[in-house]
């Protein structure tokens, strides 16, 4: 009894003392960053950029762009609030950009801060930009916040098959691991801001970019994914879009040393979404078929090639390979990469073609 | 022998299931992952089932030592006479007030980097303290009780381990057993120390009804915690790469940062708040142990040394600062929990069963 007594003494006490020590930090009271950016600057230098969304009265959304220069990330984020009015928060980080002048020469060593700060979460997405950083932060995106505008156009597109799943923690993944290379969505500032394609990384340096038009090949190459949009190009009278239902991928490694064959097999399933030529019979489906597995196998080929001579690995086949092969070492892998023969299979099944004959 | 614990302080022999596993599931299990991988690499989670079967043989061992109505107190002065049997069940005690300190220690530490950088050890350690104080009070009955609690209620963290599937890497296991046997026994050693803590066995053991049908429940127990560590494993290995893994500090709470929800930006800070609920048990358990062996070699009031005791988990707690400083600390624990468990019991259980055959045959 005295003890239950004694208990609900100190309780009280531990109670009323409750909070000191805590850092407080109240939603309305501090800067939630949702985009940082990063470019390259005099010297030894990086240029950060944020963005923070100021919710208005009547609804809309304004976006607070601060931007200094330093040689460290934090030092830069230090130095950012002293511009600001409310401290500033990363636990709702969601784009962090980075210049790809600034990318070529490696993003290994900037990454460091967004995995240690346990504030950050794995989901926030990675994008390479053609131009500035900050210009594509300090655009006008409507009544919508840069951070969040950016967030939702590159998760829209991942589900919609544009560009391959990507986040920080798949690109930590693919940054540590031996057998791949991260590739991240590569953004283009023109009139608008958009996805031009997909950037390519060695290692941790930006090295080259899939175009915007091979981007539905990559993806297929890299592995499943549904809801993207393939045009066939056949001259004014024939030419088709195909959206694709599912796509399937198969890895194969044929024969052995120097005469190793990689088989990689994509089996498609689509929907006709537009034809100019009028009605479709069995032939003209057979026909959209077989130009679009011909216009895939020549992307394949041509995305291929690139990975060869860049020497990249963004389809992860050194994994693949490893998980197939017992007394398997990287050293040879390095060796046997460049000189692998790739052959592209493609099969395409067009299901449906809408309500029209 | 003591005085036999009377039937109403005593508990049904299923719940010793609860105190076997809620004993082993503690603070290891949010950073093992990284510390397993490190010599059999992805084949790792065999080890870590090795281990498992070397904690059934040593449970085994426990059971088969102990007689109704006795603790390793008694095995100890049967063997070794009153003073070096006192020495040795007097060094038993210090160690699971060690562990119980470290254990808060590294809780504290988590809170301290993923929550809140600036709260005070002290603050927090008087709050758990008030709380272990009320539970170890209320008995042996009571800690039980806790040791089930904190069992089901986390339970349903297990769901959590489904979301990182989605991006998980299945090739990552293959090929299967692609390593040495050394290389699996030395992270088989690593593993093993993830399951200790569940020797307070061996000083609970008189306050089981019926330990005899006790002994198959501790087995599953064991079983049980083998099949969450498992999963566990599995799940790391293929979220994370291998190189990557080895720079993670907690795996565990990386996983859960993955899990985003429309109510719960991120997850991690739930788990944390839950693993209160698993911390619970683990203290109480390995200072109710400690305090009783204290008890039964000194004959003192065994309340009066909970409180002695948990001042000096909290005095301990506040001196040892800092990441470098807690680790080199937990591992000093883990490999004395490691001898003790893998070289000190079955000891004990060959010197014991010689003993008594040697008596026999008298």
């Amino acid at each position: 009894m005295r003890a239950l007594a004694l208990g609900i003494v100190l309780s009280t006490v531990v109670l009323l003392t409750a909070g000191c020590g805590i850092e407080r930090q109240i939603v309305d009271d501090i800067s939630l960053v949702t985009a940082v950016g990063y470019d390259p600057a005099e010297g030894n230098k990086i240029q950060g950029t944020i963005a923070v969304p100021n919710f208005q009265a009547e609804g809309t959304v304004m976006t607070e762009i601060f931007s200094d220069t330093a040689m460290l990330m934090r030092e830069n984020s230090a130095k950012l609030n002293t511009e600001a009015n409310r401290p500033l928060a990363t636990g709702k980080l969601e784009v962090i950009l980075f210049n790809q002048e600034l990318a070529k020469e490696g993003i290994q060593k900037l990454k460091d801060v967004f995995v240690r700060d346990p504030s950050i979460g794995s989901r926030a997405r990675l994008a390479i930009t053609e131009g500035p950083t900050q210009e594509v932060l300090t655009r006008q995106y409507w009544d919508n916040d840069a951070g969040m505008y950016l967030s939702d156009m590159l998760e829209q597109n991942i589900d919609r098959g544009t560009i391959p799943e990507t986040n920080l923690h798949l690109f930590v993944y693919a940054l540590y691991s031996k057998g791949a290379d991260p590739y991240l969505p590569y953004l283009s500032v023109e009139d608008m801001v958009s996805i031009d394609g997909i950037a390519l990384l060695d290692h941790d340096r930006y090295v080259g970019k899939i175009p915007y038009e091979q981007t539905y090949t990559f993806n297929s190459l890299v592995g499943d994914f549904q809801n993207a949009t393939f045009p066939i190009h056949r001259g004014d009278k024939k030419s088709a879009t195909v959206s694709n239902i599912s796509s399937d991928r198969t890895i194969q490694f044929k024969g052995s040393g120097k005469n190793m064959e990689l088989i990689i097999d994509v089996k498609q399933k689509g929907i006709l979404r537009e034809y100019r030529g009028g009605k479709i019979t069995k032939k003209v489906l057979k026909n959209i078929e077989e130009s679009m597995e011909k216009q895939m196998k020549k992307q394949a080929k041509d995305i291929l090639k690139k990975l060869k001579e860049l020497n990249i690995d963004p389809l992860a086949l050194g994994n693949e390979y490893h998980s197939e092969h017992r007394n398997f070492s990287w050293k040879e892998w390095e060796k046997m990469y460049p000189e692998l023969k790739f052959t592209p299979k493609i099969d395409v099944k067009i299901m449906e073609y809408g309500i029209r004959r | 022998m003591g005085k036999p614990v009377s039937d109403t302080l005593k508990v049904s022999s299923f719940l010793v299931f609860f105190l076997v596993h809620s004993v082993q599931v503690g603070i290891g299990i949010l950073s093992f992952e990284s510390a397993v991988i490190e010599y059999a690499s992805y084949d790792a989670w065999i080890s870590v089932i090795i281990a498992g079967i070397a904690v059934h043989v040593v449970v085994w061992m426990c059971f088969k030592m102990l007689k109704q109505d006795e603790d390793i107190f008694d095995i100890h002065n049967t063997l070794f006479g009153k003073y070096a049997g006192g020495v040795l069940g007097f060094l038993i005690s210090i160690y699971f007030l060690i562990l119980s300190a470290v254990t808060l220690r590294l809780y504290i530490e988590i809170i301290q980097v993923w929550m809140f950088p600036h709260i005070s050890v002290l603050y927090l350690g008087v709050v758990f303290i008030i709380l272990f104080y009320y539970v170890i009070n209320g008995g042996f009955r009571v800690v039980a009780g806790i040791c089930f609690l904190g069992t089901v209620i986390p339970l349903y963290l297990l769901l959590t381990l489904l979301f990182p599937l989605e991006f998980a890497y299945f090739h990552n296991l293959m090929p299967v057993l692609n390593h040495s046997v050394k290389d699996l026994l030395l992270s088989t050693k690593e593993m093993t120390l993830s399951f200790l803590g569940f020797s307070t066995l061996l000083i609970y053991y008189p306050f089981i009804k019926h330990p005899e049908k006790a002994h198959k429940w501790a087995h599953f127990g064991v079983m049980f915690t083998i099949f969450i560590y498992v999963a566990l494993t599995i799940v790391a290995f293929v979220f994370y790469d291998e190189e990557q893994l080895s720079t993670v500090i907690w795996p565990t709470l990386g996983i859960w940062k993955i899990i985003e929800m429309p109510f719960v930006e991120r997850f991690e800070y739930i788990g944390i708040s839950s693993w209160a609920m698993v911390i619970l048990p683990n203290m109480t358990l390995t200072l109710w142990a400690a305090t009783r062996g204290m008890k039964r070699i000194f004959h003192v009031n065994q309340r009066k040394t909970v409180i002695v005791f948990l001042l000096i988990v909290l005095i301990a707690n506040t001196l040892i600062n800092g990441h470098e400083r807690i680790m080199k600390l937990s591992d000093y624990v883990s490999r004395m929990g490691f001898y003790t468990v893998f070289v000190y019991i079955p000891f004990l259980f060959i010197a014991y069963t010689i003993y008594q055959k040697v008596r026999k045959s008298k």
